[in-house]
């Protein structure tokens, strides 16, 4: 038998820090040679903006279009959106994408993480979301005169890194399905519309009927932007701000060790069928 | 330590298929057995080949040992590692070259593909530009290197794929079909790579259908067929399991299949095999095995060719070649089971 | 004649072999029977729930003081129905073409001597088509319910004002399609193209909200014709005149975006036979 070295957590930790390097390296790389597509997120931004904004709007008098309160909401809204579709979709995204050019059983010959291996689509994405975040608000600005002001930057930092983290674990149950159904379909959209309807993404959950409220209250993603909404906004939360932070942390980890668990089984089952570079 | 590289006991693998009839019917599913409780030892530093027609359970094998496929049954070890229970070690001291077209990024360069790949190997980066550089002179990709894969050829790509499976210094390394696609130059270039691989006892474990490439490579070949491994020896031995047989080689016009049925019929004739170079006047080669002599066997054979209004071009007696191995022991053509396996 | 009959022949095998091709694949992945009956209730509700989370008990006045519509629900359906029959027509023809040059297929349809027009359009057929139809199925009863005094020319209208709306998204199909063929990944292209049409189509809104300088630019869009002559058919169930002005602008800007399409789509088609750009992907 061959002599076991056992690895040193220095040496795992730099093999990790590597893994994660290879990964930006690959996605920054990638996405700054389809320079077409930051032009596009430019141009089709604001258009997208008012498609989703507009149809809301028709239901406030038209003096109170320009209340600034409302854009806050729907920017914040936006905002949040956009970090749990880059969690959620990035995973499955990209395992499809190593599908379609064929380096996903090549991935799978290295020892690399497979959550930091998906993560190429993830350093693409925080870049385009870093953009379109100070575009958005000048965006807004300029369409709508609201003035996107952030009441205490730290906390909202932490609120969006959490709220990311927790949309993670989602985002490798979502990727364990595009692993085993390769076209996971649509349905992807409708599970998006769902949650915002469900999680108060544009407005406080308050508002909704009692039914629908008990509803809220079991997403996690109602306490997430609960808390990016009061960092930004200074509204009140739900839940005192420190139960608030536990409790999204318990169920980012929760969420996050189910998602890989559930990831690693399917990647046992797609070996066991031979469906693993199956496109 | 052991001194096999690799260590197949037993190994089964099943797939469910399913048959679909039409639009609203119901499909039927169907088993496949791909490999067929196969065993084997490869011997570190060796070049092992696995020989065999499409459909065959070569790349099914391949991506067992490679940990990328589970089996149903059976055990393996590669570098002494189980290749289920010790799967990351196995990674660790292996390359791969799977068979594909696909298999790079296509807006990272040549470079950019190797460099993204030994990061993931955990290779630090000052190292892993030594090694690419070195791996891009050695497979002739130097001058391409920095060019986008989407502009590459399917040849270029083909070397590209080999330098990765190196890049780790892998103990044991997995080619499947390393040549496929490649201009008789680079092919030579990557047989002369991977002969001095096994230089520095690197074991090399690779699958082929060319009988050609097999015999002047390898130093062991195991002939499977349908997921069934038939024999396993040096190209020498193999051909000793026909030695008793006779084998005699006709270059002729007319060779219709009446002809090869009848020649078939003979007493002491065994096997035969038919190669078409121009169909439309059933011009072609024929190898005809008996186990009888020359002198025995000749005569009527030549009157059956002779009655059948064949045009010989040559007749001579031929060394037994793999592809006469491949029908003694399985009893069809290698070139059909190949055909046959690419309609499957 | 018989040349007539035979190359009639050879196109609607054409036709048929690509209807059948993708409707196994599709039936064989059949989560898009329940998204697309769902999709249009899901992005309603979702804009009914968020308006009148914000708005409260006078969501509905004030949703009918800025469209004339009382209740928002048929007014969204038809909007969303006709937003995402657009989008799937738009980027069907492109999508189908990337996936075949994914595979590997592509370049041998080139070897067939189909028309490769009819070919790529024949995609939309069953795409476009089923999920117009399965939409359409989903929407009915509310449709019905709400447009109770329907009547058949009013029927007869809606199908003829969809059929010639559909043209001008076919065409801007085939600009996808070539996009596809020469630059094999569009989709940022195809995003603006769609994104500048929902937009200024006006199918989730009335267009009088928007800036001037877009709703000139909505002139120029034959959906925004399509929808507001279906508002006034289904919603406001008023009769449709021939001598219509929205009428002509819908035909002639429909008939324009036909040719445009066309033309882009030979020209590209003819630089990528001789630039080799049929056998990348």
């Amino acid at each position: 038998m061959p002599v076991r070295q056992e690895i040193s957590l220095s040496t795992k930790i730099r093999e990790i820090a590597l893994e994660l390097y290879a990964a930006a390296y690959n996605g920054i790389r990638t996405y700054f040679r389809y320079p077409m597509w930051i032009i596009s997120d430019l141009i089709t931004s604001p258009l997208w903006l008012l498609l989703f904004i507009i149809p809301m709007l028709l239901f406030l008098p038209p003096e109170k279009w320009s209340d600034p309160t409302t854009y806050q909401y729907f920017y914040w809204g936006m905002i949040f959106l956009d970090v749990i579709s880059m969690a959620l979709w990035s995973f499955g995204s990209a395992i499809r994408w190593e599908q379609q050019t064929g380096t996903l059983e090549y991935l799978y010959l290295t020892n690399a993480s497979r959550l930091v291996l998906f993560a190429t689509r993830m350093c693409s994405r925080l870049i385009s979301f870093t953009m379109s975040a100070l575009y958005l608000a000048l965006l807004m600005t300029v369409m709508f005169g609201a003035q996107i002001k952030v009441a205490d930057p730290l906390l909202l930092l932490l609120s969006l890194f959490l709220s990311l983290f927790t949309a993670l674990g989602f985002g490798a149950i979502y990727a364990a399905l595009v692993l085993k159904l390769k076209q996971v379909g649509p349905l992807n959209n409708i599970l998006q519309f769902v949650l915002i309807g469900v999680s108060g993404i544009f407005f406080p959950v308050d508002r909704l009927p009692l039914e629908l409220k008990v509803l809220a209250y079991l997403s996690p993603f109602t306490y997430c932007v609960d808390l990016v909404r009061a960092a930004a906004m200074k509204t009140t939360t739900i839940m005192p701000l420190w139960h608030e932070l536990a409790l999204i942390v318990l169920l980012a980890v929760l969420m996050n060790f189910i998602g890989i668990k559930i990831l690693g089984y399917i990647e046992a089952t797609v070996k066991k069928t031979g469906k693993l570079g199956v496109y | 330590m052991r001194k096999e590289a690799v260590v197949a006991d037993n190994l089964t693998k099943v797939f469910i298929t399913k048959e679909r009839k039409g639009l609203f019917k119901r499909s039927s599913k169907k088993k496949i057995v791909a490999v067929d409780h196969v065993s084997f030892e490869v011997r570190r530093g060796e070049i092992f080949g696995l020989l065999g027609p499409n459909g065959a359970g070569k790349t099914t094998t391949i991506k067992i040992l490679s940990t990328l496929l589970l089996p149903d049954e059976g055990e393996a070890w590669v570098n002494g590692y189980h290749v289920v229970k010790e799967a990351d070690r196995v990674r660790a001291t292996i390359g791969v070259s799977l068979y594909s077209d696909r298999g790079f990024y296509w807006k990272l360069t040549g470079r950019e593909n190797l460099r993204y790949f030994a990061y993931l190997h955990h290779i630090p980066p000052r190292e892993a530009e030594r090694k690419i550089n070195e791996l891009l002179e050695l497979v002739g990709l130097k001058e391409h290197a920095d060019k986008l894969v989407e502009e590459y050829s399917t040849g270029m790509k083909s070397k590209l794929n080999f330098a990765r499976a190196l890049l780790n210094d892998p103990e044991t390394l997995f080619l499947d079909e390393p040549t496929i696609g490649l201009d008789p130059a680079s092919a030579r270039t990557i047989r002369e790579v991977i002969k001095r691989l096994s230089r520095e006892d690197k074991t090399i474990f690779l699958t082929t259908h060319n009988m050609e490439e097999a015999y002047f490579l390898c130093d062991r070949i195991a002939i499977i067929n349908r997921g069934k491994i038939v024999a396993i020896g040096t190209p020498r031995e193999l051909k000793e399991k026909i030695r008793d047989k006779n084998i005699v080689e006709i270059e002729a016009v007319n060779l219709t299949d009446s002809v090869v049925e009848k020649i078939k019929g003979l007493e002491g004739v065994e096997y035969v095999s038919v190669t078409l170079s121009d169909p439309a006047s059933f011009k072609g080669t024929m190898r005809v095995t008996f186990n009888g002599t020359f002198d025995e066997c000749l005569p009527d054979l030549l009157k059956v060719l002779v009655e059948s209004n064949v045009r010989l071009l040559y007749v001579k007696p031929s060394e037994p070649s793999l592809e006469d191995v491949f029908i003694a022991l399985t009893g069809v053509s290698f070139y059909e089971e190949h055909t046959k396996g690419s309609e499957k | 004649m018989r040349n007539i009959l035979r190359a009639l022949r050879n196109n609607l095998l054409v036709v048929y072999a690509v209807y059948v091709k993708e409707m196994k694949i599709w039936l064989r992945y059949p989560s898009w029977i329940f998204v697309f009956i769902t999709l249009p209730y899901t992005l309603t509700g979702l804009f009914y729930g968020v308006g009148y989370a914000i708005a409260g008990g006078k969501a509905f006045d004030n949703f009918a003081q800025n469209t004339g519509v009382r209740d928002p629900l048929l007014y969204y359906l038809l909007g969303s129905m006709i937003l995402l029959v657009a989008m799937i027509i738009m980027e069907d023809m492109g999508a189908s073409i990337r996936s075949e040059q994914m595979r590997g297929t592509f370049e041998l349809h080139y070897l067939s001597p189909a028309n490769k027009l009819l070919l790529w359009t024949s995609y939309v057929l069953p795409h476009g088509t089923i999920s117009f139809i399965v939409m359409a199925i989903a929407l009915t009863p509310p449709l019905l319910w709400e447009a109770k005094s329907l009547d058949i020319l009013s029927a007869l209208w809606t199908i003829v004002l969809l059929l010639i709306g559909m043209l001008p998204l076919y065409g801007i199909g085939l600009i996808t399609a070539s996009l596809t063929i020469r630059f094999k990944e569009p989709w940022s292209i195809v995003n603006i193209i769609k994104a500048f049409i929902s937009v200024c189509s006006g199918f989730l809104y009335p267009l009088t909200i928007l800036p001037e300088w877009l709703q000139v630019v909505s002139k120029t869009i034959p959906t925004s014709y399509l929808i507001d002559l279906l508002r006034d058919v289904l919603l406001f169930n008023k009769k449709i005149m021939l001598e219509d002005f929205r009428l002509s602008a819908l035909i002639l800007t429909s008939l324009f975006y036909l040719a445009l399409g066309f033309g882009v789509y030979l020209r590209w088609e003819n630089y990528a036979r001789k630039t080799g750009d049929l056998s990348k992907y």
